[in-house]
């Protein structure tokens, strides 16, 4: 009942703000409360990262990921052997890889492939939407007792790295089921689906990604999170490039 | 030794299981190595006095073991053995490093032991590098022995800073001639930019202070290091042919740009410059010398054989980048990967002034998930007054499979 009426109350102010067309709050108060359902303030968690692009063997990846506050997480490749050790750092908009035999942070730029899967750097440091996107509401329907939601998120700045976003979620979770990235000219370059929704660090979180790149047709990257633990505070030296080495 | 190896793991696993502490992940990886050398006929002769032998074979077993003894304190090992088969038949070990650390406070961070302290944002050239041994610019993933330090890096939310002292020796210098190192190096973050500072000290041997960037431009990565070096010992290779004065300040500096092309294409261009170096006349010189002392090992000429060939080991062991004997030395670099399983790397070294060429390209092959097949080779091209021209060898092609675990 509860869930209901909170959905009426949603609906209410989308019509109220769709009928004034200004920016619209409670899509960005949507988009606020996405930007918090994926992952724990402070977490440490297991994930399988695997590519596939046509033509092309696998790629197969294990990383032990450190995450905390919305853009900063340091991961380490655990499998496959030849790139064990391996680490990158992602830290704002910074990103390093360190390599145990090079044994110093090497910068990276936002712009390239993340490990040679569908997902750039940039999707994969951009964890906060709010902060890049102003959303508006596209349209909305009932599921259940559920609102589902499709609003557009258009970039508040030109460096953002995609135009337009397209987010299809539901009110009561906030956790996105897809999101399609568009580039400048209006052509779709990606598409995320979320789903396997688990009890993951306490709630009710996606626990499979699949990011399928428009781009190269049959190309995309499956991410599964296999363990995903909410953590105390964590030390500011995790973070530092010149401390990885440890 | 092999002795020796057998009592420190023997001595590391009892530790471990005495302490009920977490067993470490360990990542094995075994590598065999097999490379012909050669030299072009008809170019200098005096090359002959570091001609190595023609066929170099080995394995070498890495082990690098990373644990846990509690939340705050860590340790990391990195033994290295090798079994050289041609041209000796030798076993040798070497501890590339194997330290531990303590989280003193959750922003600072003590290491004591056997290290590796690389510094500095270049690709192929890192001139703010004085505490480690300089990696081989054709090559610079190849593993370097580390060296004995206490560290403490320190992470403010503004900038952090690394202490280090070392009772290392100096590059090149005796193991009796041991004295204290001391570095410095503050960090800080700009936007998308790395700033580093940087100062080392060695009281009779050099000072440098320095500084480097590396800074995400969107593209790629624009990066660089200064670094002023003074040289109190005076054995630098220029002051064997001059006057000048020694105990003097020269720079060294490196600038480049890094671009990743595609997910699977990037490259680097790189320009490095040394005061150090020698100018065309003092390289003559060193030809002229280098030509006469090979007489003199010949017995075309009379004068001291032991000392002719000693002299120029110990003056090439001074150099750094290939010879390290110029001023002027641009890098590129390309890296492409192909259906995921065959990695295309080459690199490329020119002296700016005479054009010598130095050339390593290398394909290696990731035959099944855990084993790669590596095909290298080193090119030189040099014309007869080049610094190519004293390269004890002008065509390498090596072999190699590595076996990950």
């Amino acid at each position: 009942m509860r869930t209901v009426f909170s959905s009426l109350i949603i609906l209410f102010l989308v019509h109220a703000n769709l009928a004034v067309g200004a920016k619209d709050p409670v899509a960005q108060s949507l988009l606020e409360r996405m930007d918090n359902a994926l992952f724990p303030q402070t977490y440490e968690m297991t994930m399988s990262m695997i590519t596939h692009k046509p033509g092309l063997d696998d790629l197969n990846y294990l990383y032990e990921i450190v995450g905390q506050g919305e853009d900063r997480s340091l991961m380490t490749v655990t499998e496959p052997a030849r790139e064990r050790g391996k680490k990158i750092l992602l830290s704002g908009e910074n990103l390093w890889l360190y390599v145990p035999d090079v044994s110093r942070p090497i910068r990276l730029t936002r712009k390239q492939s993340f490990m040679g899967t569908t997902f750039s750097n940039e999707d994969v440091m951009n964890s906060t939407m709010a902060d890049d996107y102003d959303a508006e509401i596209q349209s909305r329907e009932m599921r259940g007792h559920e609102v589902y939601f499709r609003a557009i998120l258009t970039a508040k700045r030109p460096d953002v790295a995609y135009a337009r976003l397209e987010v299809g979620l539901d009110s009561t979770s906030c956790i996105p089921d897809t999101i399609v990235y568009y580039g400048l000219s209006g052509k779709a370059l990606k598409r995320l689906t979320l789903s396997e929704l688990r009890e993951l660090a306490g709630r009710m979180r996606p626990a499979h990604m699949k990011m399928e790149d428009f781009i190269q047709e049959g190309a995309y990257t499956e991410v599964e999170i296999l363990r995903l633990k909410e953590r105390g505070e964590l030390p500011e030296s995790l973070f530092d490039p010149t401390q990885l080495g440890k | 030794m092999m002795r020796f190896a057998f009592l420190f793991f023997c001595s590391f696993v009892l530790t471990v299981s005495a302490l009920g502490l977490e067993p470490p992940e360990t990542t094995w990886r075994l590598e065999s190595d097999v490379y012909l050398s050669g030299k072009d006929g008809g170019r200098l002769s005096t090359t002959a006095l570091f001609r190595p032998p023609e066929l170099f074979a080995y394995q070498e077993l890495r082990l690098r073991i990373e644990g846990k003894a509690s939340k705050r304190v860590g340790y990391h090992i990195e033994p290295r053995f090798r079994l050289d088969v041609a041209p000796a038949d030798t076993f040798s070990w070497v501890l590339d490093q194997g330290y531990a650390y303590a989280n003193l406070t959750p922003t600072t961070t003590l290491f004591v032991g056997k290290q590796r302290i690389r510094w500095g944002t270049g690709l192929t050239w890192t001139p703010t590098d004085r505490l480690q041994s300089a990696p081989d610019p054709l090559d610079p993933t190849r593993y370097l022995e580390g060296i004995e330090a206490l560290r403490l890096e320190q992470s403010w939310p503004i900038f952090s800073a690394s202490f280090v002292v070392s009772p290392q020796s100096g590059l090149g210098a005796q193991p009796s001639a041991r004295q204290l190192r001391f570095g410095a190096r503050l960090y800080k973050l700009i936007g998308t930019a790395d700033v580093y500072l940087g100062a080392t000290h060695q009281s009779r041997d050099e000072t440098s202070i320095g500084f480097a960037w590396s800074w995400d431009v969107g593209p790629g990565v624009f990066y660089g290091e200064a670094v002023g070096l003074r040289d109190r010992a005076g054995e630098a290779l220029r002051f064997h042919f001059t006057d000048e004065e020694t105990d003097i300040w020269k720079g060294r500096g490196v600038v480049g740009f890094s671009r990743q092309f595609r997910w699977n294409l990037g490259g680097s261009i790189e320009v490095f410059g040394d005061e150090w170096g020698l100018e065309d006349e003092l390289f003559r010189r060193f030809r002229e010398r280098l030509d006469r002392d090979l007489r003199v090992v010949k017995g075309e000429l009379p004068g001291d054989i032991v000392a002719a060939a000693l002299d120029y080991n110990e003056l090439l062991s001074k150099a750094t980048p290939v010879l390290g004997l110029r001023r002027f030395y641009g890098a590129v670099s390309v890296n492409y990967l192909w259906a995921n399983r065959l990695q295309c790397d080459a690199v490329t070294i020119v002296v700016l002034e005479d054009g010598t060429a130095y050339f390593y390209p290398r394909l290696s092959y990731v035959a099944i998930e855990n084993l790669d097949i590596m095909l290298g080779a080193l090119l030189v091209a040099a014309n007869d007054t080049g610094e190519g021209v004293i390269l004890p060898v002008h065509r390498t092609l090596e072999f190699r499979f590595v076996v990950h675990f």
